[in-house]
C-alpha cells in the first residue's frame, strides 16, 4: 500500500535494519495494518487516490536506466527513459541521481494544468550563476544571446512539462544546443531564452537533499 | 516612487547614482523631487499601492522600477535589451528562501499564501522590476492589485499568489541585480519614519 509520510519515520526494512524517511517521501508498504495505523495517527495520507488527482496523461521520462521509483507507481504515472523529450500531455523529465522531493509532484502537476504556465523548473542554486558554467566558448555564446550571465540557471534534473507547441519548440532548442557543448545546464538556458515559454521557477528544494 | 521626505531624498541619492552610469528618462510617481518628470498619484500607505498600479501608472513601454533606496553602480541596459528581446518581466529571487519565506509579511498571509499555493515557493524580490507593457503584464498586475487588497501590507506575497494566477515571460536576475555590486539595496532607508 502506498502512503505519503507528513512526519519523520523510521521503518525496518529487510536485512533488519533501520531507516529514517522524511516527510513528503512515498513509500510502498506491505503491511496495510501498520500503514492504516499510520494514517490514522496522522503520520501518513493515504495515497491510493492520489493518481486520480493528478491530469490526464502524466508520464515519467527517465533520463537514465533504472528502477520505476515508489512514488511514480503510486501516482500510476505512464514511463518511458532517455533522452529529455514530451512523450505524454505532462511529462516529468527526471534524472535519478537527484532525489525529487515527492512534494512537489502532485501540485506542480496540477498547477500546470490549471494555469497558464508551460513548465515549471527548479533553480539550480541561489549562489551559483549561469556565469560559472561550461567552456569560454559557450559562456561567451551565452553572453552574446542573453546580455549578461549575473542569472541563475535552472536544474534540469527535474522538470515539469505540459506539452504544447512552446514547449515542443523548447525541447527541440535544447537538443540542438546541446550538440557539442560541455554544459546541458547551460544549454537549456540558451534554448529557453530563444523560446520564451512560460516557465514557472520552482526553489531548490524541489530537489531535496537527504 | 516618493512619499514623504525620506523617500524624496533617497529617490534624489539612487538618480544621481543611475545617471552617473546610464543615460535612461526618469519618472518619479508620488511627490515632487527636483524639477524631475513626475507623475501624482495619491497613495494613503507607505507607496506599495503606487508600485502595484505602475503598469498603468508608467509612460515607458519598457520600464525599469527601483525602489528608491537602490544605488545603482554600473551599466544596466542588460535588463532592458532582454525586456526587449521579448520577455515580459526579469525580476531577482529574494534571498530569503526556505526557513525564511515571507519573513516579513504578516503571519495570516504568511500561511493564507502557503496553503493557497501549496508548496514551497520561489520568493521574489521586488525592489528591482524590469516590465514591459503587455497583456500578460497588465494581467499580473491586476491580480497583484486584487491580492495585495486583501491584506493591504507588504506586496511580496501578493505577486507570488498574483504570479501563480497570471503567468508571464519570466526572466530571472540574480541578486547582484538586487542587493549586489550592480545594484545595492539599502532596505528600509526609504520608509517614512511612523512606519
Amino acid at each position: 500500500m502506498y502512503i505519503k509520510l507528513v512526519k519523520y519515520r523510521r521503518f525496518q526494512e529487510q536485512g533488519g535494519a533501520w531507516v529514517l524517511h522524511y516527510p513528503g517521501e512515498i513509500l510502498n508498504i506491505p503491511n496495510k495494518a501498520l500503514c492504516k495505523d499510520l494514517i490514522k495517527k496522522k503520520v501518513a495520507l493515504d495515497m491510493s487516490t492520489a493518481a486520480s488527482d493528478l491530469p490526464k496523461g502524466c508520464g515519467l521520462l527517465m533520463k537514465r536506466e533504472g528502477p520505476v521509483p515508489p512514488w511514480a507507481t503510486a501516482l500510476e504515472l505512464e514511463m518511458a527513459q532517455g533522452e529529455p523529450r514530451l512523450p505524454f500531455a505532462y511529462t516529468i523529465i527526471w534524472d535519478q541521481h537527484a532525489p525529487i522531493n515527492a512534494e512537489f509532484i502532485n501540485l506542480t502537476l496540477s498547477l500546470l494544468r490549471e494555469r497558464g504556465w508551460d513548465l515549471a523548473v527548479p533553480i539550480y542554486s541561489y549562489v551559483k550563476l549561469a556565469g560559472r558554467l561550461g567552456s569560454t566558448e559557450e559562456r561567451k555564446a551565452t553572453a552574446a544571446l542573453v546580455h549578461d550571465l549575473r542569472v541563475p540557471f535552472y536544474n534540469t534534473d527535474l522538470m515539469f512539462v505540459k506539452r504544447n507547441k512552446r514547449t515542443q519548440t523548447l525541447m527541440a532548442k535544447w537538443a540542438e544546443e546541446r550538440k557539442g557543448t560541455s554544459d546541458d545546464k547551460l544549454a537549456f538556458l540558451r534554448a529557453l531564452y530563444v523560446t520564451k515559454p512560460f516557465i514557472l521557477p520552482l526553489p531548490t528544494i524541489a530537489l531535496r537533499e537527504h | 516612487m516618493a512619499y514623504g521626505l525620506r523617500a524624496r531624498q533617497e529617490t534624489e541619492e539612487a538618480i544621481r547614482f543611475l545617471r552617473a552610469h546610464n543615460d535612461l528618462p526618469v519618472t518619479v510617481v508620488g511627490e515632487r523631487v527636483n524639477a524631475l518628470d513626475h507623475i501624482g498619484f495619491g497613495d494613503p500607505g507607505t507607496g506599495r499601492w503606487a508600485k502595484i498600479n505602475l503598469d498603468l501608472l508608467t509612460p515607458y513601454d519598457d520600464t525599469l522600477y527601483l525602489d528608491a533606496d537602490t544605488r545603482i553602480h554600473g551599466d544596466i541596459s542588460a535588463g532592458l535589451r532582454v525586456l526587449a528581446d521579448g520577455w515580459d518581466m526579469a525580476i531577482c529571487p529574494s534571498t530569503k528562501q526556505g526557513t525564511e519565506l515571507l519573513w516579513h509579511v504578516d503571519e495570516a498571509e504568511r500561511k493564507a499564501t502557503f496553503k493557497e499555493l501549496g508548496h514551497d515557493l520561489l520568493q521574489l524580490q521586488g525592489g528591482v522590476i524590469f516590465f514591459r507593457k503587455s497583456p500578460e503584464v497588465h494581467a499580473l498586475f491586476q491580480a497583484w492589485r486584487e491580492e495585495w487588497q486583501r491584506w493591504r501590507d507588504q506586496d511580496q506575497a501578493a505577486l507570488l499568489r498574483a504570479l501563480y494566477r497570471c503567468p508571464v515571460r519570466l526572466w530571472l536576475l540574480d541578486n547582484e541585480w538586487n542587493g549586489g555590486s550592480l545594484i545595492e539595496h539599502r532596505y528600509g532607508a526609504a520608509r517614512r519614519r511612523d512606519e
